[in-house]
């Protein structure tokens, strides 16, 4: 027990020190010789050390060790930095994340860090050239999520994973030619799904002679070997077969957006467990419930001190109210200091040049949504620097500085959050997003004519949906826009994207502050009382039967110059006794679902209302067009609309 | 060896209920509490059939479920007899409206037999066994089957297709 109380501090100790050094030595690379930030550098992989070695995480222990001493002597200016040693610093800081999740549970053991360490080692004893061959021996292959599920899907059709291992001789003249070769022959007998170095690189004869190429096959390991090794050149091949469950992960985006569920905001705090902060969350939920109830005794007894004191208490309730929600806020720097380094590593490994702007992290926002909010930016920022930003060539004829630019924004805009993610890239080609969509028969060509450009580009987020013009095996794809739009989706907020075609593109998030309280309307339908989000609501207004058009068979009407659909809320959520057939004047609630309006018919509207939402609970809980319910002040239940499924 | 086996043997306690005339049973570890019903239901559209809806369960969202409706027997009003037995499944809580709670009852371990095809209209694919005691059966529900059989895995595969 108490054990896994210290465990639990050590942890959160663990991710603020990493933060510290991710942080820390993105600035040493930029500004090499700041004293300060080696200091700082130094003191974060010293505590680590001392605390590891307190609690008895040995090789967390070792590795850290081993970091001090290289920084001690960079600090005590007795070598100085290079690339070499920053990229080692760097994959001990990946390895001591991983130690740290692995730790968690419970199985620091099953992580290798003698490469590491031993490159460390070499850098203190100065023998360079034992480190190349050191580093080329620990040549590792790591896959992303969504490669391994390709893999996956590869293998069920009776294919293997290889990990070919080629060393071409050393007087080889052409090596690009050679690796052409090598590829093409591995092609014909399967895909190729990853490199390292990347194809790129290999095609740029950008390596020294030995490489590693991840392919899934149909043929046996002898057949592969057999093929590569006739070609000339080919000094050494090694093929081995990999099973699925031994593939690792490109932790720097995987386990990266786990560990950062985690994370803790650096200001000075008093830890508190997430919990707490739940239980505490959810009696005050309790309470705002109960003072409506309040307020509704208050009404029906009329009298005077009641209503005083359920003024008082209401009053109360909200303060507290607020003070748990801001509680809860968490500044999205937590999530955004993650992405130079995902900036920094993606790109040298695209070979572009990009830097990354970030204004406003300190923006609060819940942490149920800065938990969720890391893999949809992601994936953005990923697509950015894959497709958006064009290599350096390019970037140059276009007339463009070599430098891309990748800016990521927050601020708040009333009850909501804006997340931006800008890039100076290619942006989106309408054109070819218009080609894809009838090749995938998703519109007929005349509706997809009549489409304005910036609704062509919310195609992107189907599902298989990727404009890239090649699908290299190598590079991220175009994959997770889907994902993107899932994810916000669920988290009640709206993602949309404006793109100027060669001058880049601009991906907007709007999210809510809290997912806990929404501001309702709540209306009649018939006997039952539905609650509708305020921030789906454009207008309130109020129609004449006569008003009523028809297009086709659906109902219309106009509203500011704007043919605008009328769906009868009674035959989405099948109420059988709703009345408003029958009306004359008819209450219309206008929303907003993206650029779309909607007019919906209730029977009445009843109030504005701050409810808490409740989960209908894992047996009911995806019914669709339904957010939620929450609890009115009679203590009846009311259901909460999911806008989005009911328009 | 196995004198003490059976000198030891194992017993399970039931909360017995009753639909129609015949007795039924829930392991009582599964059973959260007991309640009237004594409150409007709210109906959730697009919910299975047997679904009545939800209700505010101090606080809580619960959905309730029609064992009768579940079962395909003849549908009653809700009387002063009827009862809610709130149950826990996979940390979801649910509850089922039954005619009558009878009682808690002891049973041994030994007594249950795996349950016959067809008791009185109810398929053995919702049933566990039944126990005897003295003249009486009780037949025990499958819980898991029972609440959220197919029509609810159907329901959530559903959405999941609409979300992706």
């Amino acid at each position: 027990m108490e054990i896994s109380q210290y465990l639990s501090v050590f942890m959160d100790e663990c991710q603020e020190h990493l933060l510290t050094l991710n942080q820390s030595l993105l600035e040493l690379e930029h500004n090499p010789d700041s004293s300060g930030i080696l200091d700082k550098i130094f003191r974060a992989a010293h505590t680590l050390k001392g605390a590891s070695a307190t609690m008895g995480f040995n090789k967390m222990a070792d590795l850290t060790h081993a970091m001090e001493d290289v920084l001690s002597k960079l600090r005590a200016k007795e070598m100085s930095l290079t690339a070499d040693m920053m990229n080692t610093l760097f994959e001990a800081v990946d390895l001591l994340e991983i130690l740290t999740n692995k730790i968690g549970e419970g199985k620091e053991e099953d992580i290798e860090i003698s490469g590491v360490v031993q490159e460390l080692r070499h850098f203190v004893t100065a023998d360079t050239a034992v480190v190349k061959v050191e580093r080329r021996q620990k040549l590792q292959l790591r896959y992303l999520e969504a490669e391994k599920e390709q893999i996956a899907a590869a293998m069920d059709q009776g294919a293997k994973l290889y990990h070919v291992d080629v060393t071409l001789a050393d007087d080889c003249l052409l090596k690009g030619a050679r690796v052409f070769m090598v590829l093409r022959e591995i092609e014909k007998k399967g895909t190729v799904i990853r490199s390292i170095p990347t194809v790129k690189e290999l095609e740029d004869e950008n390596f020294e002679l030995r490489f590693i190429i991840g392919c899934v096959s149909a043929a046996t390991a002898g057949e592969i070997h057999k093929a590569v090794y006739n070609i000339s050149d080919v000094a050494n091949v090694e093929v081995e077969e990999v099973p699925l469950d031994e593939i690792q992960l490109e932790k720097r985006v995987q386990d990266a957006a786990d560990h950062d569920k985690t994370k803790i905001s650096s200001n000075p705090t008093v830890r508190v467990e997430i919990r707490k902060l739940d239980d505490l969350m959810n009696l005050v939920a309790e309470l705002v419930i109960n003072r409506s109830r309040l307020e509704s005794l208050g009404s029906t007894l009329r009298s005077k001190e009641l209503n005083e004191v359920v003024e008082q208490v209401g009053r109360l309730t909200l303060d507290l109210r607020d003070s748990v929600l801001k509680a809860r806020m968490v500044p999205v720097e937590t999530v955004f200091s993650r992405f130079p380094r995902l900036v920094r590593d993606l790109s040298k490994e695209l070979g572009k040049q990009i830097e990354l702007e970030i204004f406003g992290g300190e923006t609060e926002l819940d942490r149920t949504v800065i938990d969720e909010i890391g893999d949809p930016l992601v994936h953005i920022i990923r697509n950015a620097i894959d497709h958006g930003i064009e290599g350096i060539e390019q970037r140059r004829a276009t007339g463009k500085p070599e430098q891309g630019k990748i800016t990521l924004n927050a601020y708040q805009e009333g009850n909501n959050v804006i997340i931006t993610v800008t890039d100076d890239g290619r942006g989106f080609d309408p054109k070819r997003v218009r080609e894809k969509a009838l090749r995938l028969g998703l519109v007929s060509p005349e509706i997809l004519s009549e489409m304005p450009d910036e609704q062509i580009l919310d195609f992107t987020f189907l599902p298989g949906f990727s404009t890239a013009d090649k699908v290299t095996d190598v590079s991220g794809r175009g994959v997770g826009m889907d994902v993107v739009k899932t994810k916000v989706d669920s988290l009640g907020g709206l993602v949309h994207i404006e793109s100027e075609l060669g001058e880049g593109s601009r991906i907007v998030i709007r999210l809510p502050l809290t997912l806990a309280i929404i501001q309702t309307l709540m209306v009649q339908l018939g006997k039952e009382i539905y609650a509708i989000p305020s921030s789906y609501i454009d207008q309130i207004t109020s129609l004449n039967r006569t008003d009523i058009k028809r297009v086709r068979k659906q109902e219309v009407f106009m509203l500011r110059g704007e043919v605008i659909p009328l769906i009868r809320l009674q035959d989405v959520l099948e109420i059988p006794d709703a009345k408003n057939s029958y009306f004359d004047e008819l209450d219309v609630v206008v929303l907003k679902v993206g650029e779309r309006l909607i007019g919906c018919v209730v029977d009445g509207l009843l109030r504005q209302q701050d409810v808490v939402i409740k989960s209908l609970g894992g047996f009911l809980g995806a019914i669709k067009g339904i957010a939620g319910a929450t609890i009115l002040g009679d203590g009846r239940v009311a259901l909460i609309l999911d806008i989005r499924a009911v328009a | 060896m196995r004198e003490k086996l059976q000198v030891r043997e194992e017993t399970k306690q039931l909360v017995v209920f009753k639909l129609g005339d015949e007795e039924f049973g829930v392991d009582i570890l599964q059973v959260r509490e007991i309640e009237k019903l004594d409150q409007p239901i709210t109906r959730v559209p697009r919910a299975p059939e047997f679904v009545e809806g939800v209700i505010n369960l101090r606080g809580e969202v619960i959905p309730i479920v029609d064992l009768r409706k579940r079962f395909g027997l003849v549908v009653r009003d809700i009387s002063n007899q009827s009862r809610v037995i709130i149950v826990e499944l996979n940390n979801n809580q649910v509850g089922m409206v039954v005619d009558a709670v009878v009682e808690v009852l002891r049973v041994n371990l030994s007594d249950i037999d795996p349950a016959p095809a067809i008791t009185k209209g109810v398929d053995a694919y919702f049933l566990n066994g039944v126990a005897k005691q003295n003249d009486r059966l009780i037949v025990l529900l499958n819980l898991e089957k029972a609440l959220s059989a197919e029509e609810t895995k159907e329901l959530s595969s559903m959405n999941m297709e609409a979300a992706e």
